[in-house]
């Protein structure tokens, strides 16, 4: 089943979602406005949203709260990918050409410090004090998670712990904040924030990991980059951990990424490939993905939590 | 006046212990913390009434917001010219930006102020739509640049004073930081330094056809400062006025003669 389908009861709120981003991003400075667009118009699953939408209805739900909190949050993920583009030095974004390429990084600057300011002065129409704390602790540990996943590129020292804390702050925390504000917006019973946490927690970390794998098994085409691109920048995901495991291994990983060409790209992701990385990542990830399937449990039986369960499911199995 | 100066150094000393990150303080060098706008914002929140714990909670905040604008403004134009060395710099160099703003939202959610994160938000939009026109250079006159830097430098501190009410400091807040940057801003390009906003360095046509020097921007703002000051003396306000024209030699020499 595809993602979209799942969540396709929400498809008006979404809409109305949408054009509240279109909307807050507007500029009277035609350059910003283009650049928003164009982040924009690069769309994505709008997971972050769709998690807000659902989360929001275990309590008094009221659209417009839950919109303002969707937009938001989606507003501080784009802010982050703009940014991210300058840090990867990235040419293209789902096939669109980035801002700092349309532009340069100094406008991928500018833009990504307006949209993440657009995106606070939204939340800020949301009166909880606990909502603001979550989100503000979130967004700081994200970027912390940022500056580590910089500071330990080629560290081949690094362990599982490392690695699991680096995919906990860079990914799983705003998909936990996510299902976690969508609750406490509209003001859901705290053991049922806490259990949307948790859910959205632990399918991030299944989330990434998965991601992870992706970068060794899936097409260029379906990953939009060259396979095995994250580990030749330096990136050290789990299916490289249990791969470098192996002095041997990591002898040759190591070797193979000093080369950087085209034929050592593909002789590295066929050493992790014949790892058998790939199957410890998966093992992990459906892990994570049971442990958020069981959170659901605390939630009462409902649509939502239908829905909730089968977007997990899809995560878990995705392809790309 | 020592004790201000004290004051100011303290809380300056206070950003600088907050923004610090063990990942960050090798690499990536932090701006200057500009003791002007520290002054500024103490001068505000003083005047509303704010206890100097209260004002602390307040400052802090607003200048970590002003130094993640700032480390950003250091992010090369173009990654093609970071020499594969500096990479790692230059990677930090964004995410620092992106931890002194996520520090700011931070601090203010304790405060549990949160209309005062909006005045904040509102400053930051308007300073980088600023920004971006300066730097595009879609000036056409004088007066458009002098309104563009206005925002620049004191979109933020001036967001601050409407929220607490302190309108004629945030006049004075407005043609200081435009004068303190023009001035400053001539020293460097005398050094050969240049910026996004270096613009400064040539004449604007004014709607009327005549020249418009970026000097005659200066003796403006110096001389509204001189009628504002003249009704209501902030005394460190006008020290550093007069300061800061005497270090850059300057002509102006009405506010430099009031005298403390």
């Amino acid at each position: 089943m595809k993602l979209r389908t799942i969540y396709a009861h929400l498809d008006n709120e979404l809409k109305r979602i949408e054009e509240s981003l279109e909307k807050t991003v507007h500029s009277e400075q035609p350059t910003l406005q283009q650049a928003s667009t164009q982040l924009l118009n690069a769309g994505g699953k709008r997971i972050r949203p769709v998690l807000v939408l659902l989360a929001g209805r275990f309590g008094q739900y009221d659209k417009d709260v839950t919109k303002k909190v969707a937009v938001s949050l989606e507003l501080i993920h784009m802010a982050s990918l703009v940014h991210d583009d300058v840090i990867d030095d990235a040419e293209l974004r789902r096939g669109e050409k980035t801002v700092k390429t349309k532009w340069d990084n100094r406008v991928a600057m500018y833009t990504g410090d307006y949209i993440f300011a657009k995106a606070l002065d939204i939340m800020a129409d949301i009166p909880s004090i606990s909502a603001h704390s979550r989100l503000s602790l979130t967004i700081l540990e994200v970027c912390k998670g940022e500056i580590e996943q910089i500071k330990e590129k080629f560290d081949w020292e690094q362990s599982l712990r490392t690695y699991l804390r680096r995919i906990r702050r860079k990914t799983a925390l705003l998909i936990a904040a996510s299902c976690q504000l969508g609750a406490i917006s509209t003001n859901a019973p705290k053991p049922y924030s806490e259990a949307l946490y948790r859910f959205g927690y632990n399918m991030g970390m299944a989330y990434q990991i998965t991601d992870d794998i992706l970068d060794f098994t899936a097409s260029e085409k379906q990953l939009g980059k060259p396979a095995g691109s994250d580990l030749m920048q330096g990136n050290i995901t789990l299916p490289v951990l249990y791969a470098i495991q192996n002095n041997e291994c990591k002898e040759k990983l190591q070797q193979l990424i000093g080369l950087g060409n085209e034929q050592a790209v593909a002789d590295a992701v066929n050493i992790v490939l014949e790892s058998g990385g790939i199957a410890y990542a998966e093992e992990m990830s459906r892990t994570y993905l049971q442990k958020a399937l069981f959170a659901l449990e605390g939630l009462p039986v409902s649509k939502q939590r239908k829905t909730l369960e089968d977007i997990a499911k899809v995560i878990g199995k995705r392809k790309f | 006046m020592q004790h201000i100066k004290e004051t100011i150094q303290t809380l300056h000393n206070k950003v600088q212990a907050q923004a610090d990150h063990p990942s960050l303080r090798q690499s990536v060098p932090l701006p200057d913390i500009d003791t002007d706008r520290i002054l500024f914002l103490y001068t505000m929140l003083h005047e509303a009434g704010y206890s100097d714990a209260e004002k602390e909670t307040y400052i802090i905040p607003v200048m970590l917001v002003q130094l993640a604008l700032d480390t950003h403004e250091r992010v090369q134009l173009n990654s093609i010219d970071v020499a594969p060395a500096q990479m790692e710099q230059h990677q930090l160099t964004v995410l620092a930006g992106d931890y002194y703003s996520g520090l700011y939202y931070r601090l203010l959610s304790f405060t549990g102020d949160i209309p005062f994160i909006r005045v904040v938000a509102e400053g930051i939009k308007d300073i980088n739509e600023a920004k971006i026109k300066m730097y595009e250079q879609t000036i056409g006159s004088a007066e458009v640049f002098a309104d563009t830097l206005i925002r620049i430098e004191s979109a933020i501190v001036g967001s601050v004073a409407d929220f607490l009410n302190t309108r004629m400091l945030k006049d004075i807040a407005q043609d200081f930081f435009l004068l303190k940057r023009l001035v400053v801003g001539e020293q460097l390009l005398e050094q050969g330094v240049t910026s996004p906003f270096h613009l400064a360095d040539g004449d604007f046509h004014t709607p009327s056809g005549g020249t418009y020097a970026v000097e005659r921007i200066v003796e403006n703002a110096a001389y509204r400062l001189e009628k504002v000051l003249r009704r209501k003396p902030y005394e460190f306000i006008l020290y550093r006025v007069q300061e800061i024209l005497h270090h850059a030699g300057h002509p102006v020499r009405r506010v430099a003669g009031e005298g403390s």
